[in-house]
C-alpha cells in the first residue's frame, strides 16, 4: 500500500515537470478554506486544484503568472514573487456571479461552470429571507419555474409544470446523498445551508425514474475543515392574523330565512318533517311548523324571525374559534474544525399555535462530522434527530356542519350574548333529540365551542437519520465513495374522544336499544379512543467511482455507481369503546351482530370498527453513471445514463429495468480568443436533452383483491373485494426534456442572468382511461398508461445591481412561462360534464392543458322569467338537457387554470447595514371559475350566495344581473348549466405583494460596543395582499373554496454570531 | 484496502438482484389463487348482493308519491323514472346498469380463476359450490338487466330484438356487444341450470345462492319468458328443496319492520331500493292498499301509516331495504300461475290457497275457488301483486301481462297539474341505457 502511494506520488511528480515547487494556501475572505479553487499556471498551462484546507503546490518559476479561480469568488491573478516564502491569499467574492460555487445533485458537486444542465442553487440569504416552519415554503419566491398551488390546503409545488396526470407531481426531495423517506416537516430549515433544484434532464437524469417532476436537493451543514468555531443563536417570532372569515361567500340571513319562508310554503319541507331518518331542519323550519301547528302566534313567529335576521356566524366563528396565530422559532448552530476534523452541530425549537388553537412542538439536532483521516481518505458521519408533537385545536369553519352535506345556517349562534356556548342543530331534527333525552338517552346535543374540550387529539413523531460517508482517493484522480444511510422514524396517533364530545355520544345513542323502556348499550358508554401507530424504515447504500483529472487540455469528471434502497413502512391503528383514561379500561363490543339504529329502526348497521395493520416495502435497485468532459475550459460534453429496477408489483417491464439517460453540451463562449465583448465578460451557451420517469407505485399488473374484516352484515368473516383490475401493459411514466440556456453577465453587474428554454416530452402517462361501465367498473376509469403530453416553457432570471455606494439597490427578477397541452390521451369521453371543473384536479383533453377551464356558452337571462340561457347550434335555448348534451369542441375554452406566465419582482435596498427587501409575485394567463348562487345547494346544503341579491326577480332585471331566478321545483340541470357557464369564468390574473423584509446587520469589528461578533436584527411581513387582479369581484383566485387566503404575518427575529 | 474496496463494488452490481426485488411491496394487494379467496370476492355482499336495480319498482304502479315530495326530491333519476323521462341513469356512477355488470365482473373473476384449479376430491364440493355460485349471480345479474333495458321477451322476435351485454370474460379489453333477447334469456338459463346442479341444498349464509334459489331464479325467468311449462318444473324443482312458508299469524304487528330478516322462506338474500322507495315518500298505491281485506294480516304487517298514506314496511330485510332476493311465496305464485295458464284450475288454487292460508288471521282464510282456469288466472294475478309487493318483480310482471290484452293496463301519475301516463305498448317499458355507456361502448341505444 505504501509503496504504492509512493510510486503514484512519484508519477505525479514527473507529471509537474522539472520546475520550482511554489506553495501557498488559499482562503476566502470569510476565512474559509478554499477547498477545490484552481490554479493555473499560465506558461505552463498546469492546472492543480487546492486541498480541502486550501493549500495548493504548483510547479512555477519567478515571474510566472498564476492564475487562481474559484466558483463564487473574483478571479485572482498573481505573479510569482522571488523566494521560497509560502503565500497566503485571500479570496474576495464575485458580486457578478449568478449563484454561487458548485452544484450539488446528491451524488456529486459539480462546478457551475463546467455544468450542461439546468440548475438553480438558492443560497443559504434567500432561504432566510422568509420565516418558516419548514422549509420548502422557503422556496418561494426564490427560483425560476418554481409553482406553489395553494388554492386547496397544503400548498404543492411544482417545477416547470406538470408532466404526469395521475400520479405523483411532487419533485423528488433529496437531503444531502438520499432521497429523504420521511415528513420533510422534520427539517430544520437551520440546518439547512443551501438548496439546489434540478430542473432539466442532464441535471436529474442521475436520479432515473423518480426524477420526472424535477429534484430538491437540499444541503444540510457541514464544517470546514481548519474553519474557526462560530456560534450563531437564531431566534423568531411570528404573529399571523385570523384568516378573514368574511370573505367566504354567505347569504344575509334574512335572506336565507326568506328562502327558507318560500320553500315551507311550497311544502318543500314535508317529507324532511315526517323522514325516518329524523333528517334536521333548521331553526326557521321548527318556526315555521310550529307556527302551522296553531302553537306559536303570527307575532310570535314574526319576533323570533326578526331576532334571528341581524344574526351573522362568521361574527362568532371569529370571535369565539379563531385566534391570531403564534409561531416561535429558535435554533443555535456551531460550527468548526481542526486540521482534520471539521462539525455542525444544529439544536432547533420551534414552538407554533395557530388560528385555531392547534398546538406543534418541534425538537430536532443535528451533528455532522468530517474527519480527514489522511490526505486520501475522509469520512464523514451525520446523526440528526428531530421530535415534534402536536396537538388538534378547535374546529374549523368548515368542520361545524349541521348534517353531512349541509353548510351551516348564517344564523346560527355559537354562544348567547353573555359569551355562555350554545348548542347548534346537528344531525337529528331538534324535537327529536328532546325526545331521545327524555327516553334517557346521553344529550344528543352538539356545543361546537365545548366540544372540542372533550377530545384529546395529539400526534408524536420521531425520526432519526444516520449517515455514513466513505472518501477514499485511489489516485489522486480516481477517487471511491461508500455511503450509507438509515432512517428510522415512527408517528403516533392518540385521539381520544371522550364521553363529552358529540361524536362519541352521536355513536352511543345511534346504537342505544330500546326495549319497552329498559336501554342497551351496544357501544358502550364511555369514551372512544383511536390509537395510531406508523413505522418508518428505510435504508440505501452507495458504492460509487469518481475520476476527476484536469489536464493541460481538458477536464473529465466521472461517477459510476450501484445502489440499493428499501423503505418500509409498518403500522397498526386500534379503536376500543368505553375508554376511561382515567383507570385505563374499555369494553369489549360485538362487531359481528347489527343493530337496529335508535334514530331509524328501520336502518341496521354493525358497530364500526377500526382496527388494522400495513405493511409495505418499496425496493429499488440502481445503477448510473455520468460524465462531464470540459475541452479548453470552454467545451463541455455531458451524459448520464442510469438503470432503475424495483419490486412493483408485478410489473414485467418494470423489473427487466429502466434504463434513462441524458445528453449535454456547453460553450463557454466567453473564453474563446475571439471573444471580443467586454461588456459581456460572461457568457455561456448549453444545451441538453434527455429522460427521467415517474411512477404510480399503487398499481399492478395482476388484479388484485383487498380482503375486509368486518363491514358486512350479512356473513360473519373476511370477505373480499377487487382492488384494481389487471393491468399487465403496465408502464413507467417517462418524460425527454429538451433545455436550451445562456448565462450572461455585463459588466460591473449592470445585469446578469440566464435564460432558458425548455420542452418536455412526456409519453406513456398514466390516465384514467373511461371504460365503459359494463365491464364490472361503476366509477367507468381505469389508470392505464395512455396519455402523452408536451410541456414548454421559457425560464428567465435577471439580477441588477442598480446602484452600488454606500447606498445599494438590486433587482431581482424572475420570470417563468410554461406551456403545456396534451397530445395524445386514448379515450373517448365526450360527455361535456367531464370538462367543467373548477380546473383544480386534472381533466385531460388533447390539445389542451391537465388544468383547464371550459364553460357552456352564455346567452344571458330570458327576460321573462330570469331563466338562464345558453346555446345550442348557435340558437338560443333554454333546453338544458340539449346543452348538457353539447360537444366539447362546442364548449367555450377559456384557458388554462393554472398561470402561465409568473414569476417575482425582488427589490433590494441597503444603506450601512440596513437593508430592505420587497417581494412581489405576479400570475398571469389563467382562469379560474367564480363561485355564485346555486339553487340546489341553497335548498338542499343550505349554502347560500350573496349573489342572492342579486338575482333576476322581473323582467328587466336582465339587463342589470346575471344571477338566474329562484324557481321551484328545482330544475338540476338548470343549475349546472348556470353554474358552468362562461358568464363565471374570470381571468385569474393578479399581481401581489408577497412580503417585505428590513433587516439591520452590524459587527464587533466596526461597533466596539457589541457583545457578539455579528448580529442581525429583521422583520418580515408576509402576505400582505393583492396589489391588482383582473377579476372585479374581488376574489383571490389562487384560493380555492373553504381554504381562506393567507393572513397576512409578521415575524421579528434575531441571528446572532458568537 | 483497495481488494475491499473492489468487491464491495462488486457486490453491489453484479449480485443478482432478482430475488430482492420479488418482494410484495403491499401485504394487503393479494392476487386471488386460492378457493378461499374466490370464496371471500363472492361473500363480498357490498358488490353482490346490495343495490339491485330498482329503477322498475319506481316505475311501477305498487308506488305512489305526492306532489311536493316529488318535487322536493334532490334524485334527478328517480324523479324522471316515476314519470317515466327517458333522461335516466346518467347522473350516478352506481345505477341499474352498472351495479349488476359489477355483479357479473366478480362473477366471471371467479369463473375464470376457477379454471386454473383443478379440485381434488377433498375440495370439489367447494370449487362446485362456487362455480355454481358465480353462475348464479351472474344469471341473477343478466335476468335483472334484461327487465329493465331489452324489450319484453316477445318469442316471434325474441332473435333479432336486441339485448343486453353478455361478457364472456372478466378481462376489461373484452368489447361489449348487444346480444339478441334470445340470446340473453338463452344465457340466462345456461347459468342458472348450471348453477341449480351445482350449487349445494343447503348454504351456510342467506345471501349465498343454494340449489333451491337456482331452481326460482329459473322459474322466474322462464315465467318473464311465458315459459308456462318450463316455470312449472323450475317450481316444483325449487319446492322440492324448500317449500316452507312463514305463518303471518307469528308476526308482531307493531315491530317497526315485522317481517324477520332471513326468514324461512327466504331463498336468496339480496337487498336494493333509493330514497323514493322508502316512506314516508314512497307510498303504497292506495287503491291496492285497500284491496288488502281487513282479516288479511298483510295489511298490518307490510303497511303502517304515513302522512297522505301509507308506507310499506314489510321487507324481508327488515329494514328500510327492499328485499330483492328470492323467496318461496313468490315460487308459489309462479307455480299457481303456470297452472292456470296451463289450465289445472284445481292445482294453481292449491297453490295459491296454501300460500294464502298463512296471510290471513287464522281461522279466516276463506279458500279460493274457481270455476275456469281464467277466472282461477285472475286471482292468482291479483294474488301475486298484494303478495310481491315492492319484491321489484312488479315492472316484470307489468312488462309480461301487457302483452295479454285481459291484463294490460295504462299507468298514470299526476304531478300538480301535469299528467302522465304510460300506455300498455310504450316504448319507456325500456329504459335507455346510460349515456355514457352509450358513448364508450358504440352499443345502440333503446329506442
Amino acid at each position: 500500500m505504501k509503496f504504492l502511494f509512493f510510486f503514484l506520488l512519484l508519477i505525479l511528480t514527473a507529471f509537474t515537470g522539472m520546475s520550482q515547487t511554489v506553495t501557498g494556501s488559499l482562503r476566502t475572505r470569510e476565512g474559509v478554506p478554499a477547498s477545490g479553487a484552481t490554479v493555473t499556471n499560465n506558461r505552463t498551462r498546469v492546472s492543480i486544484t487546492a486541498t480541502l484546507t486550501g493549500t495548493f503546490a504548483i510547479g512555477a518559476l519567478p515571474g510566472d503568472t498564476l492564475f487562481i479561480t474559484h466558483s463564487g469568488y473574483e478571479h485572482l491573478v498573481l505573479v510569482v514573487p522571488e523566494g521560497s516564502e509560502a503565500l497566503r491569499l485571500t479570496l474576495a467574492p464575485d458580486p457578478h456571479m449568478l449563484a454561487a460555487v458548485t452544484v450539488s445533485t446528491g451524488y456529486q458537486r459539480l462546478p457551475r461552470e463546467r455544468a450542461t444542465g439546468s440548475f438553480s442553487q438558492v443560497s443559504e440569504g434567500l432561504l432566510n429571507r422568509t420565516v418558516s416552519t419548514d422549509i420548502l415554503s422557503r422556496l418561494e419566491g426564490t427560483a425560476t419555474g418554481l409553482f406553489f398551488d395553494k388554492r386547496l390546503a397544503g400548498a404543492r409545488l411544482s417545477i416547470r409544470g406538470r408532466t404526469t396526470i395521475f400520479a405523483g407531481s411532487d419533485p423528488l426531495v433529496v437531503v444531502d446523498n438520499f432521497p429523504y423517506e420521511g415528513d420533510i416537516s422534520n427539517i430544520n430549515p437551520a440546518d439547512v445551508e443551501s438548496i439546489t433544484l434540478l430542473k432539466d434532464a442532464a441535471a436529474a437524469s442521475i436520479w432515473g425514474t423518480r426524477a420526472a417532476n424535477g429534484v430538491i436537493v437540499i444541503t444540510t451543514r457541514k464544517g470546514r475543515i481548519g474553519a474557526k468555531p462560530t456560534l450563531f443563536v437564531i431566534a423568531n417570532t411570528t404573529l399571523v392574523e385570523k384568516p378573514d372569515l368574511f370573505a367566504l361567500p354567505q347569504m344575509s340571513a334574512s335572506s336565507f330565512i326568506e328562502v327558507e319562508r318560500f320553500l315551507f310554503s311550497k311544502g318543500f319541507y314535508s317529507n324532511q318533517e315526517s323522514s325516518p331518518n329524523r333528517v334536521p331542519l333548521s331553526p326557521v323550519v321548527e318556526l315555521l311548523i310550529r307556527h302551522r301547528s296553531g302553537a306559536l302566534t303570527t307575532a310570535a313567529l314574526e319576533e323570533e324571525l326578526a331576532k334571528l335576521r341581524g344574526l351573522d356566524v362568521r361574527r362568532d366563528l371569529d370571535r369565539y374559534l379563531y385566534q391570531k396565530a403564534l409561531r416561535q422559532q429558535y435554533a443555535a448552530t456551531l460550527t468548526g474544525g481542526s486540521a482534520a476534523h471539521a462539525y455542525a452541530l444544529t439544536l432547533g425549537y420551534d414552538r407554533n399555535a395557530d388560528n385555531l388553537a392547534a398546538t406543534f412542538r418541534r425538537y430536532t439536532a443535528r451533528l455532522s462530522n468530517t474527519w480527514q483521516w489522511s490526505r486520501r481518505g475522509t469520512l464523514e458521519g451525520t446523526v440528526a434527530y428531530s421530535q415534534t408533537g402536536a396537538r388538534t385545536g378547535k374546529p374549523s369553519f368548515s368542520s361545524i356542519i349541521p348534517a353531512s352535506g349541509k353548510d351551516l345556517y348564517p344564523y346560527a349562534r355559537l354562544a348567547d350574548s353573555a359569551g355562555n356556548p350554545l348548542s347548534i342543530i346537528k344531525d337529528y331534527r331538534q324535537t327529536f333529540v328532546t325526545a331521545a333525552k327524555a327516553a334517557g338517552l346521553l344529550d344528543w346535543s352538539y356545543v361546537p365551542l365545548q366540544d372540542y374540550t372533550h377530545n384529546d387529539n395529539r400526534t408524536a413523531t420521531r425520526d432519526l437519520l444516520l449517515n455514513l460517508g466513505l472518501t477514499y482517493k485511489l489516485t489522486n484522480a480516481l477517487s471511491f465513495e461508500a455511503r450509507y444511510q438509515y432512517e428510522g422514524g415512527n408517528s403516533d396517533n392518540y385521539n381520544n374522544q371522550g364521553q363529552g364530545g358529540y361524536n362519541t355520544r352521536n355513536l352511543i345513542n345511534r346504537y342505544t336499544q330500546s326495549a319497552g323502556g329498559t336501554l342497551s348499550y351496544p357501544v358502550p358508554v364511555g369514551g372512544i379512543l383511536d390509537i395510531e401507530n406508523s413505522t418508518l424504515s428505510a435504508y440505501a447504500a452507495r458504492g460509487q467511482l469518481s475520476y476527476n483529472k484536469a489536464g493541460e487540455k481538458g477536464a473529465l469528471a466521472a461517477i459510476a455507481g450501484g445502489e440499493v434502497r428499501q423503505s418500509g413502512v409498518t403500522g397498526s391503528y386500534n379503536r376500543v369503546y368505553g375508554y376511561n383514561g382515567e383507570i385505563l379500561t374499555f369494553s369489549n363490543v360485538n362487531y359481528d351482530s347489527s343493530y337496529r339504529l335508535y334514530y331509524n329502526n328501520g336502518v341496521r348497521s354493525t358497530i364500526p370498527s377500526s382496527t388494522g395493520f400495513r405493511e409495505s416495502v418499496n425496493r429499488y435497485v440502481s445503477a448510473y453513471g455520468n460524465a462531464a468532459y470540459t475541452w479548453k475550459n470552454r467545451y463541455t460534453a455531458s451524459v448520464s445514463l442510469r438503470r432503475d429496477a424495483s419490486n412493483l408489483f408485478g410489473v414485467a417491464s418494470n423489473q427487466k429495468g429502466v434504463p434513462l439517460g441524458s445528453a449535454g453540451v456547453a460553450w463557454t463562449l466567453d473564453k474563446e480568443s475571439f471573444y471580443r465583448w467586454r461588456a459581456v465578460p460572461r457568457l455561456k451557451l448549453r444545451v441538453t436533452y434527455g429522460y427521467n420517469g415517474n411512477v404510480d407505485n399503487t398499481l399492478s399488473a395482476y388484479t388484485t383483491i383487498s380482503y375486509f374484516n368486518s363491514g358486512n352484515a350479512f356473513i360473519t368473516g373476511p370477505y373480499a373485494a377487487i382492488g384494481r383490475p389487471a393491468n399487465p401493459d403496465l408502464r413507467w411514466e417517462r418524460v425527454g426534456t429538451f433545455n436550451a440556456g445562456v448565462d450572461f453577465a455585463f459588466v460591473k453587474g449592470i445585469l446578469s442572468g440566464s435564460i432558458e428554454y425548455y420542452r418536455k416530452r412526456a409519453t406513456d402517462l398514466l390516465g384514467d382511461a373511461p371504460v365503459d361501465p359494463t365491464v364490472g367498473w361503476p366509477t367507468g376509469r381505469l389508470r392505464r398508461n395512455i396519455g402523452a403530453m408536451v410541456s414548454e416553457g421559457v425560464d428567465l432570471e435577471l439580477s441588477s445591481q442598480v446602484v452600488n455606494r454606500t447606498f445599494s439597490w438590486s433587482v431581482s427578477f424572475l420570470g417563468s412561462w410554461n406551456s403545456s397541452r396534451l397530445t395524445r390521451y386514448d379515450s373517448i369521453s365526450s360527455a361535456a360534464s367531464t370538462y367543467l371543473t373548477t380546473g383544480i384536479s386534472t381533466v385531460p383533453l388533447v390539445g389542451k392543458p391537465l388544468n383547464n377551464i371550459f364553460s357552456y356558452a352564455w346567452a344571458g337571462l330570458d327576460p321573462l322569467t330570469g331563466d338562464p340561457r345558453g346555446l345550442v347550434n348557435g340558437q338560443i335555448t333554454k333546453d338544458y338537457l340539449a346543452i348538457s348534451r353539447t360537444p366539447v369542441p362546442e364548449l367555450l375554452y377559456h384557458g388554462s387554470a393554472t398561470p402561465t406566465v409568473f414569476g417575482w419582482l425582488r427589490n433590494t435596498f441597503s444603506w450601512k447595514g440596513v437593508e430592505l427587501s420587497l417581494n412581489v409575485s405576479y400570475r398571469f394567463g389563467y382562469y379560474f371559475r367564480r363561485n355564485s348562487l346555486q339553487y340546489n345547494t341553497l335548498f338542499n346544503g343550505w349554502r347560500g350566495h350573496p349573489d342572492y341579491e342579486e338575482r333576476w326577480q322581473k323582467p328587466g332585471d336582465e339587463t342589470t344581473t346575471t344571477v338566474p331566478s329562484m324557481i321551484y321545483p328545482l330544475n338540476t340541470r338548470r343549475e349546472s348549466f348556470y353554474e358552468n357557464a362562461s358568464v363565471l369564468v374570470e381571468r385569474g390574473d393578479n399581481i401581489r405583494l408577497h412580503d417585505i423584509r428590513l433587516g439591520y446587520a452590524i459587527e464587533k469589528a466596526r461597533h466596539r460596543w457589541l457583545p457578539v461578533r455579528s448580529l442581525q436584527l429583521y422583520t418580515v411581513a408576509q402576505n400582505l395582499g393583492i396589489l391588482w387582479r383582473a377579476n372585479t369581484h374581488g376574489l383571490d383566485p389562487d384560493f380555492y373554496g373553504t381554504n381562506l387566503p393567507s393572513p397576512l404575518s409578521l415575524s421579528i427575529g434575531f441571528k446572532a454570531g458568537f | 484496502m483497495s481488494r475491499i474496496i473492489l468487491l464491495f463494488f462488486l457486490v453491489l452490481t453484479t449480485s443478482s438482484c432478482k430475488k430482492y426485488l420479488e418482494l410484495r411491496p403491499d401485504k394487503k394487494q393479494v392476487v386471488a389463487h386460492s378457493l378461499k379467496d374466490y370464496s371471500a370476492l363472492l361473500d363480498g355482499a357490498r358488490f353482490i348482493n346490495i343495490g339491485y336495480p330498482d329503477g322498475g319498482e319506481i316505475a311501477s304502479d305498487n308506488l305512489s308519491v305526492t306532489t311536493a315530495d316529488y318535487l322536493a326530491l334532490p334524485d334527478r333519476t328517480a324523479q324522471n323514472l316515476y314519470t317515466w323521462n327517458a333522461d335516466v341513469f346518467n347522473d350516478n356512477e352506481s345505477n341499474d346498469w352498472t351495479m349488476p355488470y359489477q355483479a357479473v365482473l366478480y362473477a366471471n373473476t371467479v369463473l375464470e380463476g376457477l379454471q386454473h384449479i383443478t379440485p381434488d376430491t377433498e375440495s370439489r364440493e367447494e370449487w362446485n359450490r362456487l362455480r355454481g355460485a358465480a353462475l348464479f349471480f351472474r344469471g341473477l345479474a343478466y335476468f335483472n338487466l334484461a327487465q329493465e333495458f331489452c324489450a319484453p321477451y316477445n318469442a316471434p322476435t325474441a332473435a333479432t330484438d336486441p339485448g343486453i351485454v353478455l361478457r364472456a370474460t372478466a378481462a376489461i379489453s373484452e368489447a361489449s356487444v348487444r346480444a339478441s333477447v334470445q340470446a340473453t334469456y338463452d344465457r340466462i338459463r345456461s347459468d342458472l341450470r348450471e348453477a341449480a346442479t351445482l350449487l349445494p341444498a343447503a348454504q351456510l349464509f342467506k345471501t349465498r345462492p343454494n340449489k333451491a334459489a337456482a331452481f326460482a331464479a329459473l322459474a322466474r325467468t322462464a315465467l318473464s319468458c311465458e315459459a308456462y311449462g318450463e316455470a312449472k318444473a323450475w317450481c316444483d324443482s325449487a319446492l322440492f328443496y324448500n317449500n316452507a312458508l312463514l305463518d303471518y299469524n307469528t308476526l308482531n304487528a307493531s315491530a317497526a319492520n315485522p317481517l324477520p330478516r332471513f326468514n324461512a322462506e327466504v331463498l336468496f338474500h339480496a337487498i336494493g331500493g333509493r330514497g323514493i322507495l322508502v316512506p314516508p315518500t314512497g307510498k303504497v298505491d292506495s287503491l291496492l292498499y285497500r284491496s288488502y281485506a281487513t282479516n288479511d294480516l298483510r295489511r298490518a304487517l307490510y303497511f303502517k301509516p304515513v302522512s297522505g298514506g301509507f308506507g310499506f314496511y314489510g321487507s324481508y330485510d327488515a329494514s328500510a331495504y327492499l328485499f330483492m332476493g328470492i323467496a318461496t311465496d313468490e315460487v308459489y305464485l309462479t307455480r299457481a300461475e303456470s297452472h292456470a295458464r296451463l289450465g289445472a284450475s284445481q292445482a294453481a288454487l292449491a297453490d295459491l290457497n296454501a300460500l294464502l292460508v298463512k296471510r290471513f288471521r287464522a281461522g279466516t282464510f276463506v279458500p279460493y275457488t274457481a270455476a275456469t282456469p281464467a277466472e282461477a288466472l285472475d286471482k292468482i294475478l291479483v294474488e301475486r301483486r298484494k303478495e310481491l309487493v315492492f319484491r321489484n318483480l312488479r315492472w316484470s310482471d307489468l312488462r309480461r301481462l301487457n302483452k295479454d290484452p285481459r291484463y294490460r293496463v295504462t299507468l298514470k301519475r299526476v304531478i300538480g297539474n301535469q299528467v302522465y301516463t304510460l300506455e300498455w305498448n310504450s316504448p319507456r317499458y325500456t329504459f335507455p341505457i346510460p349515456d355514457n355507456v352509450i358513448q364508450r361502448s358504440g352499443i345502440p341505444q333503446n329506442p
